[in-house]
């Protein structure tokens, strides 16, 4: 950490170069400039690519959520969707009252997920691992039966949501709509940098390396856990409330438990330390479908295969595709596209610090 | 009194089901501490097969629940050694995460074969006779997924207390590094659980299809509503998990006919955190739960 703060009469320059060269820099660097790459592409592409774009930067905070719990503190939980849908179903019943105007429903959602995320958090006191794998997946079919029966009984189609507008600006589409949710997901993630940098980030980590070890270098393991736990909640509840504005309603359909499949989907593809890694995981995973839609029929058509079987069951062969993904990245690769990396740089140190060493001698 | 009949008889029935599903969990559980999110999906493997067999001018019914369930085994027990093996030794945590990935998979590729609607197998592969026993109709199906579910935990049961097999099982299920150093392959014994689990998850598809109609995402869901069961009958105990699973029917069936159907998923989970909050060994298992 101290590498970090420049010696003195050092330029910005020399900084950043010193950055890139420590362990881990390129490859931070790599992603991070990918994804800038690509958040400037959306912009600037036609309204399709903008379109994805705003998927992209919803699921990347939803991502940011669940990676605070699971990345950050290790504990992998199954009720991402459930969360997003608390945000969704929030906004959408604020809609029509008073408390409709923009910021409130997102706040109020958060507020909720948080809460929420609390009392979630309470059967990790007793144990990790496997319980607290099934009491999130308890709590994801509640909340979803609870939306289910709540939809059927007042809006069969959905909860409608208005279009988003801040004041007199009307920022329901297109640039608008992507610049905002991009700014929600600067905020979220320059929140969550800050809080790895202090002792909170700290207490995570030693949670999730040992919970004994944290607890007898006086780590409060019950609070850290319980604020994990808040914390993703109420990230992942934004992300759902504004998923709700991206679409205009509220389904219960949409929150599934393959929502929350995909969402630990992408912070295990993207690297499951990493935020950065959440990030690239969340947009792999949202455009995938677009490009199997657009590509794939072309490919097998040039391979002489008919794709119509591929046109006639798009969503099943994709659900199918990514679990088989998430197998494989979960068993196999768990440190996903961030630990490739890594490990591809480290073969390139060690191969340029060997041949340094050997033109030395 | 006819309803409350009939409903018990619901309940022991689709308990029968859960069960099966159940004791297959309990089985992994013990053999490699692996919690598998996939029985669902085995069971979805063991109705379309059996669907597939039974078409018309199809064989026996008898032949066709054998090969069912042999091939379902042999599935099971094949995925485990390639693609489980090698990280369920070292991270059962993991691969039981990695499982429901598998049974997406498995999902996935019945609804492209067979399509989302519901499949009904043809009229007369069991009699549509019916019984009345203390004013409760109980039809043939029935009768046999009850004594499918009796018969398949009761040999489990058995086969675990007396023979040599079953001991290897347990000395695995205690202990597991400990049964390595007295010769017992963990390896092959957790295959063998897979095996047999996948033959149990095979029975319940069975079961499942002779009284209802089958679609892909309704029968591998039920994989998932097992598990209030099994934390009922506590994870790692084979005869609790049927037990927990006529439990759950039971508690199914009341809330269903006090509130209406669209409170049953509810409860049902409510039953489960509540138990993993009180009493996480659930009604048999044993009291080790705290995972450092």
């Amino acid at each position: 950490m101290t590498a970090r703060t420049p010696k003195a009469g050092e330029g910005p320059l020399a900084g950043a170069v010193r950055a890139l060269a420590r362990p881990g820099g390129p490859t931070r660097a790599l992603l991070g400039g990918a994804l800038l790459a690509g958040a400037v592409y959306a912009a600037f592409g036609g309204p399709f690519i903008n379109l994805i774009g705003q998927s992209c930067a919803v699921f990347a905070i939803a991502a940011l959520g669940q990676s605070i719990l699971m990345g950050s503190a290790g504990q992998v939980a199954f009720s991402g969707g459930a969360f997003m849908a608390i945000g969704a179903f929030t906004t959408g019943m604020l809609s029509g009252t008073p408390l409709e105007p923009f910021p409130i429903p997102l706040v109020a959602g958060a507020l909720i997920g948080w809460a929420v995320g609390l009392v979630s958090g309470l059967p990790g006191l007793r144990f990790r691992g496997l319980y607290l794998l099934l009491a999130s997946l308890a709590l994801q079919f509640i909340v979803l039966s609870l939306a289910h029966t709540y939809q059927s009984a007042h809006h069969p189609a959905g909860v409608l949501v208005p279009p988003l507008r801040l004041g007199p600006l009307d920022l329901s589409s297109g640039r608008a709509l992507y610049f905002t949710l991009l700014a929600v997901l600067a905020v979220v993630y320059a929140a969550a940098w800050a809080v790895e940098r202090t002792g909170v980030g700290l207490a995570w980590r030693a949670l999730r390396e040992s919970e004994v070890a944290a607890a007898v270098s006086g780590v409060d393991v019950t609070r850290w856990k319980l604020y994990a736990f808040a914390a993703s909640g109420a990230v992942t509840a934004m992300a759902g409330s504004l998923f709700a504005y991206l679409v205009g309603r509220a389904d219960y359909q949409s929150y599934e438990l393959a929502l929350s499949i995909s969402l630990i989907t992408m912070i295990f593809i993207g690297g499951i330390r990493s935020r950065l890694g959440a990030l690239a995981g969340a947009v792999v995973i949202t455009t995938l479908p677009y490009l199997l839609q657009n590509n794939l029929s072309v490919w097998l058509g040039g391979l002489g295969l008919d794709a119509g079987w591929y046109a006639a069951n798009q969503s099943q062969v994709n659900a199918g595709l990514f679990s088989l993904l998430f197998l494989l990245v979960v068993l196999f690769e768990p440190h996903g596209v961030e630990g490739i990396l890594l490990k591809a740089e480290r073969a390139v140190r060690a191969r340029s610090r060997h041949r340094t060493a050997g033109g030395a001698s | 009194m006819n309803v409350i009949a009939q409903a018990v008889e619901g309940s022991i029935v689709t308990g029968s089901i859960y069960g099966l599903l159940g004791v297959g969990f309990a089985l992994l559980f013990r053999a490699s501490k692996v919690l598998s999110f996939c029985q669902g999906g085995f069971m979805l493997l063991g109705a379309f097969l059996f669907y597939d067999l039974q078409e018309p001018g199809g064989g026996s019914f008898a032949v066709s629940v054998l090969v069912t369930v042999v091939v379902v085994a042999a599935f099971s027990g094949l995925v485990y050694l390639v693609v489980f093996a090698r990280v369920a030794a070292r991270e059962a945590f993991a691969t039981s995460v990695a499982t429901i990935g598998l049974a997406g998979v498995l999902q996935a590729v019945f609804a492209v074969r067979y399509g989302t609607a519901p499949l009904s197998l043809p009229d007369g592969v069991v009699s549509g006779e019916a019984f009345r026993v203390f004013s409760a109709v109980v039809p043939v199906a029935d009768l046999i997924a009850v004594g499918m579910a009796a018969a398949a935990t009761a040999s489990l049961v058995v086969m675990l207390r007396f023979t040599p097999l079953g001991q290897r099982m347990n000395a695995v299920a205690d202990n597991a590094s400990l049964a390595e150093h007295l010769g017992i392959s963990a390896a092959r014994v957790a295959a063998l659980a897979w095996a047999l689990a996948g033959a149990t998850a095979a029975l319940a598809g069975i079961a499942f299809s002779l009284r209802s109609s089958v679609d892909p995402v309704g029968v591998a869901n039920i994989g998932l509503f097992a598990f209030p069961a099994i934390i009922l009958g506590g994870l790692d105990s084979v005869g609790g998990a049927l037990l927990g699973g006529i439990i759950l029917g039971a508690v199914q069936n009341t809330v269903q006919v006090a509130f209406g159907s669209s409170w049953v998923d509810l409860v049902s989970f409510l039953v489960m955190l509540a138990i993993l909050l009180v009493r996480p060994s659930g009604l048999f298992g044993r009291t080790e739960v705290v995972r450092l």
